[in-house]
C-alpha cells in the first residue's frame, strides 16, 4: 500500500511540471501584460500615460524578458515559497492565496462531507424500494438537483436570506463578528454561514452520486453473491448493508473523484455570487486585470488541489477493495 | 397427490411466473417432485427450461417484482419433525430465513462470483454457524476451519483470512460447499455445480459432493444439463422441459430405457467414447420455443419425431403417468 | 450465454435473440444472425426486429425519457423560429415600460385576446418604477402581425411575427422587460439560439476529436496510447471552470462577436473531448481482444477499416448516451461564463448573459421575473438529463422495465 502511495506521488510529479508549464501559457495568451491592462485603466479615467515610466515599470517588474526566462523565474520561486508578486495588489502572491484557498478547500471538503452523508443513504432507499412511489420522487427531486445551475440557486439563496429573514448571508461571517477574535462563538458563526454555500455548491454532486448509488445497488443487488447471502439464511437488511452495499460502493469512490473538479469549479463561481473570500472573486479579477503571477499560482493550485483530491479518492478506493491491489 | 410421509421434499404442481413487460413467462407450470432423504435427485434439461427456477422456488429466492408463486406446494419435512408448505411462506420472515443455509443449502453455478469479494472466505463461513447454531464467535471460526479441512481445502487456517478472488475456481466451489454443508443441511441444492469449472475439476468436486452426501447423510437436488453428472452421482432422475416434468424415475432405468421422446433424444445426442468414429452426432431438431408462447400439455410437440403417430391427436391433454413403479412419463404414447 | 441467476436467465433468454451491441457475444452473433435469418421470414413478432428498433421500443417505454425529448425538439424548434415567436426585436426598448411585470392575456368576445395597458409610476418608497393595470385600455393583441424585419432562419427576408400588438409606444411583454425595456420573451427566444447551438456544437466538436482519439488510441496501444493517458490527464487536472475562465478572459476584446463565439466552442470542448475519449478508449481496450475484431484483421482489413467500420458502430450507442449527458455541462458552462461576464458579447445574447441582470439583488427583489432565463436553464438541462437516462437504459439489453 505503501509502494502505491509513493508510486502515486512521484507519478504525479511530471504531471505537476506540465501542468505549471500549460497554466503558464494559459496565462500569458491574452495580449499585452498587466501593463496593457493598467494603461487602459489609466488612459479610461483621462491622466495620461508616461510611455517612459510604464516601460520603466515593466522593466522593473521584468515583464519585458523572454517567456521562458519568466517561467523560470516563477517557478524556481516555488521551493522558496515564492509564488510570485501581484501587481493588482502590490504584494506577494503568497499572502494572498493562503486564506482564500483554504477557504475553497474548506468550502469543498464540507460540501462532499454532506454530499455523502444525504446522497449515500438515500441512494440505498431508493434502490431497495426500486418503483415505489417515493423512489419516482426521489429520482425528480435528484434530476432537478442536477439541472439547476449553482450559480442561480445561490442567487435565490441570497435573495431568501436578505428578504424573507432579512439577514446578510453573503460573506464568511456577519458584520458583527467581523472584527471580533477567534471564539467558539465566531467559528458557529463561520458554520452558520458556510453551510448553505456546502449544500447548494453539492447539491449537483448530491444529486449525481443518489443516482449512482441507486443504480449501482441495483446492479449489485443482481449478482450472484448477494442471493449466496440470502441464501444462507441472513436478514435482508443484513444481506443488503453488509454485503451489497459493501461492493456497490466503489464505483461512488471512483465518482468521488470525479465530483472534486465539479466542487472546485463550482466554489469559484459560487463566491463570485455571495461574494465569498474564495479564490473565485480573486481570480477573476486577476484574470480581467492580467495579473498573471496571481492568476497562475491560483490555478495551479487549484490544480494541485484536484489532482491531490484525485489521488486520495485512488487510495481509498485501493483500500476499501481487495481485489485492488498496487496496480 | 396427498403428502408422502417418507418424503423429505415434496414438490406439488408447482407454477411458477415471470410478469415482463413483454408477457408472461411461465417458467415452471405444473412440477411435481419427490426427494426422500439421503437421496440423491438429478434434475436434467436444456438451458430455460425451468430447472434453476424451481430451485430458487423452494428457498423462495426469486424477486418478489415481478415474479411469483402461481399454485403448487412444496411440502418439507423440518429437522425436528414439523411438515412447512414453502410456498406459502413470507419470503423475507424468519421461517424460511432460519431454513435457509440450515437445513436446506443451496450452491451455485459460478463460484467466482458467488462469494462476496470483499469478505474473507472464512468470515462468510463462519457468519452462517454463529446464524444457525447459536454459537460465538471464536467457536464458529474453529467450525469453519474444519469444514474447509473436510472439503479438501489443504491449510484451512490460512485460507480462512484470504479472500476468494486470490483462490482458483475449484477451490472456491469447495469453500461454497463447505459454506452451505457447515450446518449439516437435510438437503443440499447444488445448481449446477460444475458447469464453470474445468473437467478435472468436476470430478474432484463431485468426488467431495458423493462422500460428503455420505458423511453427512443428506439429499441432494442436483441440477444440471450434463448427463455425465448425473449419471455419476444421481440415483433419480427427472426430465424437465418447458416448464414441465416430462420423465422421472431411476438412473438406470431413464438412461438404459428412456420413454419420452425428449429424452431418447437427449441420450442419443450425447457423444460416447468408444463409438464408431463415422457414426454422426444425432441432434434433437427443431429449437426450444419461444418462452413466452409455450405450448399448452405436451410442450415437445413441435419436436416430436413422434408426433404424426394417432395417439398424439390430443397433445394439450396429456399428464404425467406412472408407466411402472418408479418410472413417470408425460406423454401421449404412454397414456 | 449462461447466468446462474434464473430471472437473468429469462431475460438472457430472449435478448440472445435479439442482437446484442458492443459484440458481447459475438460468435453467437454471427451465428444467430444466419439462423435469424431463415427464421426471420416465418416469425413475425419481437424477434423480427432490428436491434435499433428494439431500442426505439424501449425507449419509448419510458415516460420522462420521451418527455425530455419532446421539450428539447421543442425547445430547438423554437430557437429556430425565434424571430417569428418573438413579437420584438432583441434590442427593441420600450422606454415608457422599463421593469415591466409581466402581462396577463385577458379574453372577452368583444375585443378577442388583449392586454391591459399600465400606468406608470414612481414609488417614493421603494425609489423604484411601478405599474398599475389601467383596466380602461385595452389593446388587442393580433396574430400574425408586421413587426421588425428578420431573416428567417436566417435565408427569407420577412416581417411577419407570431403575435403582437399594433399600438406604437407599447408592447405586450407576456415576461416583462427588462432595465432598459426589451421585452424579456423576445430576448429569451432569441438568445436560446445561442445557448442551444453552443451547447450543440461544443458536443459535436467534442465527439469528433473524442472518438477518433479515443478509439485510435485503445486500439493502437504503445506509445500513442502513453502519450494521451498524459494529455489527458494533464487537462483533466484543471478545474473545469477556472480553465475555461482563463481561457476566455485570453480573447481578445475586439474580436467580432462570432469569432468569440467560435471560440467559446472550441474552449468549452478543450476538456469535453478528454471525457469521451477515456470511455471510448476503455470500451475499445475491452473489445480489442473480441472475436469479430480478430476476425476482421484477418480478412485483411485495414486499420482504418477495423476503427470505422467495426469499432465505431459498436460503440455508438454509448457514443449517443454520452453526448447527450454532456449537454447539460455545456450549456451550464456556457450560461456561467456569460453570467459572469466572461461569455459571449453583444450583440449575441445568451440565456447567461441575461442573468447578468438578475445579479443585482435590489432588481431581483422587485423585478422577479429577471429570474425566468434560469428556469429554462433549468428545464433545458433537466430534459436533457431524462432523455439521456431514458436513452442509456433503452440501450442496455439486460435492464428490466
Amino acid at each position: 500500500m505503501v509502494t502505491f502511495i509513493i508510486r502515486r506521488l512521484l507519478g504525479m510529479i511530471p504531471t505537476l511540471f506540465l501542468v505549471s508549464i500549460l497554466t503558464f501559457i494559459i496565462i500569458q495568451l491574452p495580449p499585452g501584460d498587466f501593463m496593457t491592462s493598467l494603461q487602459a485603466q489609466v488612459a479610461s479615467s483621462g491622466s495620461g500615460a508616461d510611455e517612459a515610466a510604464m516601460d520603466n515599470l515593466r522593466h522593473i517588474y521584468g515583464l519585458d524578458e523572454p517567456i521562458y526566462v519568466q517561467y523560470i523565474k516563477w517557478v524556481s520561486g516555488f521551493f522558496r515559497g515564492d509564488f510570485g508578486y501581484s501587481f493588482d495588489w502590490k504584494c506577494p502572491v503568497g499572502e494572498l492565496i493562503a486564506d482564500r484557498l483554504a477557504l475553497t478547500l474548506l468550502l469543498s471538503v464540507f460540501s462532499l462531507g454532506f454530499m455523502w452523508l444525504i446522497a449515500v443513504p438515500i441512494g440505498i432507499y431508493s434502490a431497495t424500494h426500486q418503483y415505489a412511489k417515493s423512489d419516482h420522487l426521489l429520482t425528480l427531486v435528484a434530476f432537478i438537483g442536477l439541472s439547476v445551475p449553482d450559480f442561480l440557486l445561490g442567487l435565490v439563496y441570497l435573495f431568501i436570506g436578505i428578504f424573507v429573514f432579512g439577514t446578510s448571508v453573503s460573506g464568511l461571517v456577519s458584520d458583527t463578528m467581523e472584527k471580533a477574535p477567534w471564539s467558539l462563538e465566531k467559528i458557529i458563526d463561520l458554520g452558520n454561514h458556510l453551510l448553505w454555500p456546502a449544500l447548494i455548491l453539492g447539491a449537483g454532486g448530491t444529486a449525481q452520486l443518489m443516482r449512482i448509488m441507486r443504480g449501482s445497488l441495483l446492479e449489485t443487488l443482481g449478482q450472484q453473491f448477494v442471493t449466496t447471502a440470502r441464501a444462507k439464511g441472513l436478514k435482508e437488511t443484513i444481506v443488503v448493508n453488509k454485503y451489497a452495499v459493501r461492493v456497490a460502493i466503489n464505483p461512488l469512490i471512483s465518482v468521488m473523484g470525479m465530483q472534486l473538479p465539479q466542487l472546485v469549479s463550482g466554489a469559484t463561481v459560487l463566491g463570485v455570487v455571495l461574494s465569498l473570500p474564495t479564490t473565485g472573486p480573486m481570480f477573476l479579477r486577476a484574470l480581467t486585470n492580467q495579473d498573471m503571477y496571481l492568476a497562475g499560482t491560483f490555478l495551479l493550485f487549484l490544480s494541485l488541489m484536484l489532482m491531490t483530491g484525485n489521488l486520495l479518492a485512488d487510495i481509498a478506493l485501493a483500500w476499501v477493495d481487495p481485489r485492488i491491489q498496487y496496480q | 397427490m396427498s403428502a408422502n410421509p417418507n418424503q423429505l421434499l415434496q414438490i406439488q404442481d408447482l407454477k411458477t411466473y415471470f410478469y415482463t413487460a413483454d408477457g408472461v413467462v411461465r417458467a415452471v407450470d405444473g412440477v411435481s417432485l419427490g426427494i426422500a432423504p439421503q437421496e440423491v435427485l438429478g434434475l436434467v434439461g436444456e438451458s430455460g427450461c425451468g430447472k434453476t427456477v424451481t430451485a430458487y422456488s423452494i428457498l423462495r429466492l426469486l424477486p418478489p417484482g415481478y415474479c411469483r408463486i402461481e399454485q403448487g406446494k412444496i411440502l418439507f419435512h423440518r429437522r425436528k419433525g414439523e411438515e412447512v408448505d414453502l410456498a406459502t411462506v413470507d419470503p423475507r420472515g424468519d421461517l424460511i430465513r432460519s431454513i435457509r443455509g440450515n437445513e436446506i443449502a443451496m450452491i451455485f453455478q459460478e463460484p467466482m462470483t458467488s462469494l462476496s469479494p470483499v469478505h474473507t472466505v472464512g468470515s462468510q463461513i463462519a457468519e452462517a454457524i454463529a446464524l444457525h447454531q447459536q454459537v460465538g464467535k471464536a467457536e464458529a471460526q474453529k467450525r469453519a476451519v474444519h469444514m474447509l479441512h473436510q472439503v479438501g481445502i489443504a491449510m484451512p487456517e490460512q485460507c480462512m483470512h484470504e479472500y476468494p478472488h486470490r483462490f482458483s475456481g475449484g477451490m472456491r466451489q469447495r469453500a461454497m460447499i463447505a459454506m452451505a454443508l457447515s450446518c449439516n443441511p437435510r438437503l443440499l441444492i447444488a445448481d449446477e455445480p460444475t458447469t464453470a469449472l474445468d473437467m478435472t475439476i468436476q470430478a474432484q468436486i463431485l468426488e467431495c459432493m458423493k462422500s460428503l452426501q455420505e458423511q453427512f447423510q443428506m439429499a441432494i437436488l442436483i441440477i444440471t444439463h450434463n448427463l455425465g453428472v448425473v449419471a455419476e452421482i444421481a440415483d433419480r432422475v427427472a426430465v424437465m422441459y418447458m416448464g414441465k416434468i416430462v420423465e422421472s424415475g431411476p438412473v438406470r432405468t431413464i438412461f438404459h430405457h428412456p420413454l419420452h421422446p425428449y429424452t431418447v433424444g437427449l441420450m442419443q445426442s450425447v457423444p460416447r467414447m468408444g463409438r464408431h468414429v463415422k457414426q454422426r452426432l444425432i441432434p434433437i431438431p427443431g429449437s426450444v420455443p419461444d418462452p413466452f408462447s409455450i405450448p399448452k400439455g405436451c410442450a415437445f410437440f413441435p419436436r416430436c419425431p413422434a408426433k404424426k403417430n394417432r395417439a398424439c391427436a390430443n397433445p394439450e391433454d396429456v399428464t404425467l403417468a406412472e408407466v411402472e413403479p418408479g418410472h413417470l412419463v408425460r406423454c401421449c404414447l404412454y397414456q | 450465454m449462461t447466468t446462474s441467476d434464473p430471472s437473468r436467465q429469462v431475460r438472457a433468454s430472449t435478448s440472445t435473440r435479439m442482437r446484442i451491441n458492443g459484440g458481447l457475444t459475438p460468435s453467437d452473433d454471427v451465428v444467430e444472425e444466419k439462423a435469424k435469418e431463415a427464421t426471420a421470414r416465418e416469425e413475425e413478432t419481437r424477434y423480427g426486429l432490428s436491434q435499433w428498433q428494439l431500442i426505439w421500443r424501449k425507449f419509448l417505454r419510458s415516460r420522462t425519457a420521451v418527455a425530455g425529448g419532446l421539450v428539447i425538439i421543442a425547445l430547438y424548434l423554437s430557437a429556430l423560429c425565434a424571430n417569428f415567436l418573438a413579437p420584438y426585436d432583441l434590442e427593441e426598448r420600450f422606454i415608457e415600460c422599463l421593469y415591466a411585470p409581466p402581462q396577463a392575456l385577458h379574453f372577452d368576445f368583444q375585443t378577442g385576446v388583449y392586454v391591459l395597458g399600465l400606468e406608470k409610476h414612481f414609488d417614493l418608497d421603494t425609489l423604484s418604477t411601478t405599474y398599475t393595470i389601467d383596466a380602461g385600455k385595452k389593446m388587442p393583441v393580433r396574430l400574425f402581425i408586421h413587426g421588425q424585419p428578420y431573416k428567417f432562419m436566417g435565408l427569407v427576408e420577412t416581417d411577419i411575427h407570431l403575435f403582437g400588438i399594433d399600438k406604437k409606444g407599447f408592447g405586450v411583454f407576456l415576461l416583462g422587460t427588462d432595465r432598459q425595456g426589451r421585452d424579456m420573451l423576445s430576448r429569451m427566444l432569441i438568445g436560446s439560439q445561442m445557448s442551444l447551438t453552443i451547447g450543440l456544437a461544443g458536443v459535436l466538436l467534442s465527439l469528433i476529436i473524442g472518438s477518433v482519439l479515443g478509439v485510435a488510441s485503445g486500439y493502437y496501444g504503445g506509445w500513442i496510447d502513453e502519450i494521451m493517458q498524459r494529455l489527458i490527464e494533464v487537462i483533466r487536472s484543471f478545474p473545469s471552470i477556472p480553465l475555461w475562465m482563463a481561457l476566455t478572459a485570453a480573447l481578445p476584446q475586439n474580436w467580432p462577436p462570432e469569432r468569440v463565439y467560435f471560440a467559446i466552442t472550441v474552449i468549452l470542448s478543450f476538456i469535453g473531448w478528454t471525457w469521451l475519449a477515456r470511455q471510448l478508449r476503455g470500451k475499445v481496450l475491452a473489445l480489442r481482444e473480441e472475436e469479430f475484431v480478430l476476425a476482421a484483421q484477418m480478412a485483411g482489413a485495414s486499420d482504418a477499416r477495423v476503427i470505422f467500420k467495426h469499432l465505431i458502430p459498436a460503440t455508438l450507442g454509448h457514443i449517443i448516451v454520452v453526448s447527450t449527458l454532456a449537454m447539460p455541462g455545456m450549456i451550464l458552462a456556457e450560461s456561467a461564463l456569460s453570467f459572469l461576464n466572461i461569455g459571449l458579447r453583444p450583440p449575441l445574447t445568451s440565456w447567461g448573459v441575461l442573468l447578468q441582470e438578475a445579479q443585482n439583488l435590489q432588481s431581483l427583489r422587485h423585478f422577479p421575473w429577471l429570474l425566468f432565463p434560469a428556469a429554462f436553464i433549468a428545464l433545458t438541462v433537466l430534459a436533457f438529463n431524462f432523455l439521456g437516462d431514458g436513452l442509456r437504459d433503452a440501450s442496455d439489453p439486460y435492464s428490466v422495465q
